[in-house]
């Protein structure tokens, strides 16, 4: 058994990156006018 | 007493001929598991009083992953606290502003069907130093930038130099470093000599849209006298790769444009440049308000645009591009806090008149959530009505697995739509699947 990706809480979990730079390809391409502001954790 | 669990309700099992994968769409934990250990594990799921079978250790990576729950904790709750952390997230600001609504194309999915034709006015520009003044004095940011949007901003270069050297005033005398600004822009103005003046005016980053090759980019950008505007995007396309540090193209594309959006990637070498990004969004003709949703049949499901967008990425590595899905680069798995940030309070548009809003889609007279006065944002009703508009009223996304990867899908579509959304269900479903694949 391999943990691959360990885990986060509700309580953890942060921005990657500042401003408009979608930090995922995916995430951008989502929104009609790719000004989807990342929002990962 | 042993503590009493439950299995965790966002659990994803992916099994292949090499592998057996454990995900949780909440909490990222991903486990590799061998076939013994997958029965045992596959056991206590099933019944989560029969922990005993495994070892401590077992335990551990189970119960630490979030794969397995105290049996009193309602996860939707958990959810839901992750989604607030993110909407009153106080910790930055993106501003967006629209220094015109007027546009020189006549796009038909175009969504900003009813805008009267203004301009920030000085004394509009006076109202967003003292607002932007205010908040960066708040937040303090290390670094700030902002965006551009319309109408088609390039229209009104002219203001968007006073509102650069406004706001890098406002950056200076706070101590805030100046980042390079993003405009998003049809290109059909942006010559080089545009591009000289939008560098000056600390513009660094740029989106341009073309939807196809020439026939069927022609079909649906055009300008007020329908004519084409093929060309000129195209060469905005080159302009702005000599002049800009990053050039995301976005290419609308549905069942009817496809096969002239796959010829224009392979034939057009700017598409191999590594500063250029393409983004594939879903070509919605019903936005632009002549059909309804349910006559747009050629709008991509979401599981079709995340299938599209890896076929579109496999030609440009095919052809000697970049390997788009190394772009997913830092966290191979990874979950959201929203949707967007449109459901964020610290995401503000603003436009002519000093009207706020909360998203470029909804951007129409009407749909302002407020204004700016002395600097400072006046709520209306569809301000305090935007921020109900969350994906937890839904029980199609309340009861979702993928609802932590998800969070229910474009606001405004919820909006607009009301969900479920066609072209939101399935692609996160769709990506899950081809990251596990890749593991």
């Amino acid at each position: 058994m391999e943990l691959v990706n360990k885990g986060i809480t509700a309580l953890n979990g942060e921005h990657k990156e500042e401003g408009n730079n979608s930090c995922q390809v995916v995430c951008k391409t989502l929104c009609a006018i790719n000004l989807l502001y990342c929002v990962c954790a | 007493m042993a503590a009493a669990y439950k299995t965790s309700r966002f659990n994803v099992w992916h099994e292949s001929k090499d592998k057996i994968l454990l995900y949780n769409t909440f909490t990222t934990g991903l486990l590799k598991l061998g076939g013994g250990h997958a029965e045992k594990i596959k056991q206590v799921m099933a019944d989560p009083e029969k922990t005993d079978i495994l070892s401590k250790d077992e335990m551990s990576l189970i119960v630490d992953n979030g794969f397995l729950l105290d049996a009193s904790i309602d996860e939707l709750e958990m959810v839901k606290y992750r989604y607030y952390r993110g909407v009153f997230d106080n910790k930055r600001l993106t501003l967006t502003i629209i220094p015109t609504t007027d546009c020189n194309f006549a796009c038909p999915y175009c969504f900003e069907q009813n805008k009267s034709h203004q301009r920030l006015t000085d004394t509009d520009i006076d109202e967003i130093k003292k607002y932007l003044s205010r908040e960066l004095r708040e937040i303090k940011p290390e670094a700030f930038a902002y965006s551009l949007y319309g109408g088609e901003p390039l229209l009104c270069m002219d203001i968007i130099e006073k509102v650069s050297y406004e706001i890098s005033a406002i950056c200076r005398d706070l101590g805030i470093k100046r980042e390079k600004d993003y405009i998003l822009t049809n290109g059909y103005l942006l010559t080089e000599r545009m591009a000289e003046r939008m560098l000056k005016a600390n513009i660094g980053r740029l989106q341009i849209s073309i939807d196809g090759n020439m026939a069927e980019h022609n079909t649906t950008r055009r300008l007020k006298n329908g004519a084409g505007t093929f060309r000129e995007v195209l060469n905005a396309i080159y302009v702005s790769e000599k002049y800009f540090s990053q050039v995301d193209v976005r290419i609308n594309t549905n069942k009817g444009n496809y096969p002239g959006v796959a010829e224009l990637i392979e034939k057009e070498p700017i598409f191999r440049s590594p500063k250029v990004s393409i983004s594939i969004g879903n070509l919605r003709q019903y936005m632009g308000g002549e059909m309804e949703r349910q006559e747009d049949t050629d709008c991509f499901t979401g599981k079709e645009h995340q299938q599209i967008q890896q076929a579109i990425y496999d030609i440009i590595k095919r052809t000697g591009g970049k390997d788009f899905k190394l772009e997913d680069r830092s966290h191979a798995f990874y979950t959201k806090l929203n949707y967007c940030g449109a459901d964020q309070q610290k995401t503000v548009f603003i436009g002519p008149g000093g009207a706020i809003y909360k998203c470029a889609e909804r951007t129409d007279p009407g749909e302002e959530v407020g204004h700016i006065k002395d600097g400072m944002i006046v709520p209306n009703a569809r301000f305090w009505e935007w921020f109900q508009n969350n994906p937890f009223r839904d029980g199609t996304c309340s009861s979702c697995i993928y609802l932590p990867i998800c969070m229910g899908g474009c606001p405004s579509a919820r909006e607009r739509l009301k969900i479920p959304n066609d072209e939101i269900c399935g692609y996160w479903e769709q990506w899950l699947v081809k990251k596990l694949e890749r593991c």
